[in-house]
C-alpha cells in the first residue's frame, strides 16, 4: 500500500524511534527477521491445530462493510467520543476480516501451506490476529494512541505480504490450478485493502485530531480521503513519478510525454492513494511499452506521447490512458490479469531471490525518487508482474473497474473507472 | 422465386401458394401441413460440418492458375455447387424446424410467418432442383436459382426484428435472444455457402468472357485476400455520412489513422456490415450529443460548459504532463463547421489479427441503457406509435412530428439502403458477425464523453482451417 506523502495529508506510517533491528529498512531487506524462531515451531505442532478454536467465533461473524460516504460523514467534525467509536470499530472489525482470510489459508492444499513464503504470511496474519484480539475496549484517548501505535507497527510489518504471497503463489503454481490461484489472490488482496483502509483512516483521523491540523478537514482532507480530488493534479503527480521511474530504470532514456484532456477539473471524493496507485501502474506500463516499441517522430525524434483523457459522467469518472506502444502480444494478453506468473517471469524470479525485499522497498518508495535497481531496464527483476491485477482490485474496491484493450501492432488503451458519489459498499468477498 | 416443380408431390395442394404476397395485411396461409415429413427428414440428416478450409480451399485453388484455365475452374465450381445442393437443404430444414418450435402465438405473427414461409419455400425450391449438376448449364441454372433465393431473403433480419418486437410479451428475453442468435448464425453459414457458389460461378464466367486476365485474383468467391480496411471504412463512412445528412442535416467527419496500409484476408460483406452499423451508431450519437450540448464551431465544448479554450495549449517546461485540451491541430478532436467532433477510426495490424478501433464524442451510453444495448429490439429511437410522448418536436428522427412517417419513411429508407437506426438489432448482429471467424467486439462507454469500440478480426488463413461453418 503506497504512502501518500504527496497531498499534504499526514503520513499513515511514520518512522518513530525504532531500534536498528526493527527498523523498516532492515526488515525490508531481511524478511526472515520478521519471523521469530519460536513461532516457526508452532506452525507444525499439534497445539496449533487445537488452538485454532480461537478463530471460530470470528470466522462465523459477518463483516460490516462501509461506504466512502459513511467514512466522510463520520470523519467530519471529529470529537473524542467519535474517535473512540472509530477505534472500537476498527478493533472489532479487523479480527473478523483477518479471521476470514486465515481460514482461507487453512483451506489451501497442505503442500501449498508449507511453502515458506506462504507460511510467513500465514504467520504474520496469526500474530496480528492474536495481538488485536487481546485488546480490551478502548475507553480513553491514551488507550487509542497506544492502539494506533500498535496498528502502525502491524501495517509496517505487513508490507512484505504482497511480494511474499506473489512469490509463494508462483512457486506453488504447479500444485493449484490457475483459476484457483487468481481467486485466492483476489480475495486476499481485496481483504487486505479493506483492512488497511480501515486502519489507515483511523490512524490518520487520530493524528489529525491530536495535531493542530484540524483545518485539514475543512480543506477536504478527512483521514485518507480527499473530497476535492482534481484529475488534473493527480495525473500530473503520477505522470511525473512514472516518468522518473522509467527514466531511471532505463538508464537515462527520456520517457514519452503525457498529454491530458477532457474534464480535467472535475472534482470528486475518493482516496487519492488508490487512484494514484492505479494511474501510476498504467502510466508506467504505457511508458515502458512506448520506450521499447514506440516509433519516434521522424522530425522531432520524440517518442509518441501518451494521451490521458478524463471523462466525467453522471455517476462516474473514467481515466482513459492511451498509448502507441505497439500493443500487447495476444499470448501475453491472456495472462494480463493473472497472478500466476508466465514462464519467463518465473525464471527471472527464481534467479533473483532478492525480489521480495526489493519489491517491498519499491512499494514503499514508489512515490519517492530513489532508484529501485541499477539493473538494465529490460531485466528489471522488480516486476512481480501483478501490477495490473492489483490495480483492478483497487479499482473495483468502491464499485469501479479497470479494463485494458490492446491493438496489437499499434498501442493499448486502459480505462480506470471510479464512482463519483461514494455510495457503493466496499467490494470484498466473504 | 421459382414455383414448385410439378414433380414434387408433397402436401400443400393449394394453388395459391405460388404467389408471393407483398402486403403485410394479406393473410399468409399455413405453409406446411402437419403431415409434411420432408422437412423432418432433411433436418435429421447430419450436417456436414463445413470447415472454412473446405469452403475456401475449394475455391482457392480455382483461381490460382489462370493457365489451367476454365476447365480447372469449372471442376472447382461444380464441386462447390454440388456441395451446396446437398448441404443447403439440410441446414434450411434445421432452421425451419427451429422456427416450428416457437410458441404458437409467435408463429402466427405475420412477420415471423413470412420469414418462415420464405425459408420453407427456399427449401422446397432447392430440393426440387435437379440433384445432379453435371455441366456448365446445370451450374448456371443452379447459380441463378441460388441468386434469386438470396435476393428474396434480403429483408429477413428486419422482418424478424419487427416480428419479435411485437412478440415481446409472449417470450422471455433470453429465449428470444437464444433463438435469434442461433438463427442468425445459421443464416450466416447458409449464405456463406450459397454466396460462395454464386460468386465462384460469376468469377469463372468473367474469366471466360473476358480475354484479359481479371485483376481480381485476390478475390476468391466471397473472400478477398488483400482486403484494405481503410478503403472499406472510407466507403462505409461516406454512406453513413450521407444517411446522417438526410436525417439530421449535418454529420461529423470520419478520421482514419493508424496502420492504414493494412491488408488482410476476410469476407468483405461481413466487414462492410459491421463497419456501417458501428459508424451509424457513432455518427448518430455525435450529432445528437452536439444538439444536446449546443456544440457548434464557435462553442466546441457546448453552450453550458464553463470551459473556456485556453490561449496557449501547451505548457512548456519540464512537466511530464501537458494539457492539450484545445489543440486545434489535432484532427482527431477538432470540430468541423457544424460543431461536430470527428469519429476516429484506427487500424492496427497485429501478428494474428487486425484490430479496428472506433472512437466517438457522442456522450456515451447511460448506465441503465448499457445493459440492454446487446438485446434484440432495444433501440433509443422513439417509436412513432408512442403517441403518449410529448409532441414538442424533437430533432431525433422518427419522432411523432417527424416528416418521415410511415410509408414515406420506409420509402426513403429503402432508397437510402436502410434506416440510420431504430431496428434494434445493429449491435447484437454486429457482434455475431465479428465473432463468426473467431474475432470479437467490445464496447466501452465513457458516459458523458463518448464510446470506444474495439473490433478484433482474425485473418482468414490456414490457422482457421478447422473452423466449422
Amino acid at each position: 500500500m503506497p504512502n501518500s506523502n504527496l497531498n499534504n495529508a499526514p503520513t499513515a506510517i511514520t518512522t518513530s524511534a525504532f531500534s536498528p533491528q526493527s527498523s523498516p529498512l532492515f526488515k525490508m531487506n531481511n524478511p526472515a527477521s520478521i519471523v521469530k524462531q519460536p513461532q516457526a515451531r508452532r506452525r507444525y505442532s499439534p497445539q496449533h491445530f487445537y488452538q485454532n478454536r480461537i478463530l471460530d467465533p470470528y470466522v462465523h461473524q459477518a463483516v460490516s462493510p462501509i461506504t466512502l460516504r459513511q467514512l466522510v460523514f463520520f470523519g467530519r467534525n471529529m470529537q473524542e467520543d467519535k474517535l473512540l467509536k472509530s477505534a472500537n470499530y476498527v478493533r472489532t472489525e479487523l479480527p473478523i476480516r483477518l479471521a476470514h482470510r486465515i481460514r482461507d489459508f487453512q483451506n489451501l492444499p497442505f503442500i501449498v501451506g508449507t511453502n515458506p513464503h506462504i507460511e510467513l504470511v500465514y504467520d504474520l496474519y496469526w500474530q496480528a490476529f492474536e495481538k488485536i484480539v487481546k485488546i480490551p475496549e478502548i475507553k480513553t484517548l491514551e488507550e487509542n494512541d497506544a492502539f494506533c501505535e500498535m496498528i502502525k507497527g502491524l501495517l509496517n510489518d505487513h508490507l512484505v505480504v504482497i511480494p511474499q504471497l506473489a512469490l509463494g503463489i508462483m512457486e506453488c503454481s504447479k500444485h493449484i490450478p490457475a483459476a484457483q490461484v487468481d481467486q485466492f489472490m483476489s480475495k486476499m488482496l481485496r481483504s487486505r485493502i479493506s483492512r488497511r483502509v480501515l486502519a489507515e483512516q483511523h490512524i490518520t483521523l487520530t493524528s489529525n485530531f491530536n495535531s493542530p491540523n484540524h483545518m485539514m478537514t475543512d480543506r477536504g482532507y478527512i483521514g485518507i480521503i480527499y473530497t476535492h480530488i482534481k484529475p488534473r493534479d493527480i495525473v500530473e503527480r503520477t505522470g511525473l513519478l512514472a516518468a522518473d521511474t522509467c527514466r531511471q530504470a532505463s538508464g537515462g532514456m527520456a520517457p514519452p510525454k503525457v498529454l491530458l484532456d477532457g474534464n480535467i477539473d472535475a472534482e470528486f471524493t475518493y482516496i487519492p492513494d488508490h487512484i494514484e496507485y492505479i494511474l501510476y501502474e498504467l502510466l508506467k506500463n504505457s511508458m515502458r511499452f512506448v520506450m521499447q516499441n514506440g516509433k519516434r517522430d521522424p522530425t522531432t525524434g520524440e517518442l509518441p506521447p501518451i494521451q490521458v483523457t478524463v471523462c466525467e459522467g453522471t455517476h462516474e469518472i473514467v481515466f482513459r490512458v492511451s498509448d502507441k506502444g505497439g500493443g500487447i502480444h495476444p499470448e501475453m494478453e491472456s495472462q494480463l490479469w493473472s497472478y500466476a506468473q508466465s514462464p519467463a517471469r518465473e525464471a527471472a524470479m527464481l534467479l533473483d531471490r532478492h525480489a521480495p525485499s526489493r519489491a517491498q522497498s519499491a512499494q514503499k518508495s514508489s512515490f519517492s525518487t530513489t532508484a529501485s535497481s541499477p539493473q538494465q531496464y529490460k531485466n528489471q527483476s522488480l516486476h512481480l508482474g501483478i501490477g495490473l491485477p492489483m490495480s483492478r482490485v483497487y479499482a473495483e474496491y468502491w464499485g469501479g473497474d479497470l479494463k485494458v484493450f490492446t491493438m496489437h501492432g499499434y498501442g493499448t488503451d486502459a480505462y480506470a473507472k471510479f464512482c463519483k458519489f461514494g455510495n457503493i459498499y466496499e467490494n470484498f468477498d466473504d | 422465386m421459382t414455383l414448385r416443380s410439378a414433380g414434387s408431390s408433397m402436401a400443400i395442394t393449394s394453388t395459391k401458394r405460388g404467389f408471393l404476397t407483398n402486403t403485410e395485411q394479406k393473410e399468409v396461409e399455413d405453409v406446411v401441413s402437419f403431415y409434411d415429413d420432408k422437412v423432418t427428414q432433411y433436418a435429421n440428416q447430419e450436417i456436414q460440418t463445413v470447415t472454412l478450409k473446405t469452403l475456401l480451399g475449394l475455391g482457392r485453388s480455382g483461381s490460382s492458375n489462370h493457365e489451367q484455365g476454365t476447365a480447372g475452374d469449372l471442376a472447382i465450381n461444380l464441386d462447390v455447387a454440388r456441395y451446396a445442393r446437398k448441404e443447403l437443404p439440410v441446414r434450411l430444414a434445421r432452421l425451419i424446424k427451429a422456427t416450428q418450435k416457437l410458441p404458437f402465438i409467435v408463429g402466427t405473427n405475420p412477420y415471423i410467418k413470412r420469414v418462415y414461409k420464405l425459408y420453407y419455400d427456399s427449401f422446397q425450391s432447392i430440393t426440387a432442383s435437379p440433384e445432379e449438376i453435371r455441366n456448365k448449364d446445370d451450374l448456371d441454372r443452379f447459380a441463378a436459382l441460388l441468386k434469386g433465393l438470396v435476393a428474396s431473403h434480403a429483408d429477413v433480419v428486419p422482418m424478424l426484428s419487427q416480428g419479435f418486437l411485437e412478440c415481446k410479451k409472449y417470450m422471455a428475453k433470453e429465449d428470444i435472444k437464444r433463438f435469434l442468435d442461433d438463427m442468425i448464425r445459421a443464416r450466416i453459414g447458409i449464405r456463406l455457402i450459397a454466396e460462395q457458389a454464386i460468386s465462384l460461378r460469376e468469377q469463372r464466367h468473367e474469366h471466360e468472357t473476358s480475354s484479359v486476365e481479371t485483376p481480381h485474383d485476390d478475390i476468391v468467391g466471397v473472400v478477398h485476400t488483400e482486403l484494405r480496411p481503410a478503403d472499406l471504412i472510407r466507403t462505409c463512412a461516406s454512406f453513413v455520412q450521407e444517411l446522417c445528412d438526410v436525417n439530421y442535416g449535418s454529420s461529423p467527419e470520419v478520421v482514419i489513422n493508424g496502420q492504414t496500409d493494412t491488408t488482410f484476408t476476410y469476407v468483405p460483406v461481413h466487414l462492410e456490415y459491421i463497419l456501417c452499423e458501428l459508424l451509424k451508431n457513432s455518427v448518430r450519437a455525435t450529432v445528437e450529443q452536439s444538439q444536446k450540448m449546443g456544440r457548434s464551431a464557435l462553442n466546441p465544448h457546448g453552450i453550458e460548459s464553463d470551459r473556456r479554450p485556453s490561449p496557449t495549449n501547451y505548457e512548456s517546461g519540464n512537466s511530464a504532463v501537458i494539457v492539450n485540451q484545445d489543440d486545434d491541430q489535432d484532427i482527431t478532436k477538432r470540430v468541423n463547421d457544424f460543431g461536430h467532433p470527428p469519429v476516429e477510426v484506427t487500424i492496427a495490424q497485429g501478428e494474428r489479427e487486425v484490430t479496428i478501433r472506433i472512437r466517438d464524442h457522442g456522450g456515451g451510453i447511460s448506465q441503465e441503457d448499457f445493459d440492454a444495448i446487446f438485446d434484440y429490439s432495444f433501440t433509443t429511437v422513439k417509436n412513432e406509435n408512442d403517441a403518449s410522448k410529448d409532441s414538442s418536436s424533437d430533432d431525433s428522427p422518427y419522432g411523432v412530428d417527424s416528416i418521415f412517417k410511415g410509408v414515406s419513411r420506409l420509402a426513403m429508407q429503402a432508397g437510402l439502403g436502410g434506416p440510420i437506426a431504430g431496428l434494434g438489432f445493429g449491435l447484437p448482429l454486429t457482434r455475431i458477425y465479428a465473432q463468426y471467424f473467431g474475432g470479437d467486439m467490445h464496447l466501452i462507454s465513457l458516459q458523458g464523453y463518448g464510446c470506444d469500440v474495439f473490433l478484433k478480426l482474425k485473418q482468414i488463413d490456414e490457422s482457421l482451417d478447422d473452423l466449422q461453418i
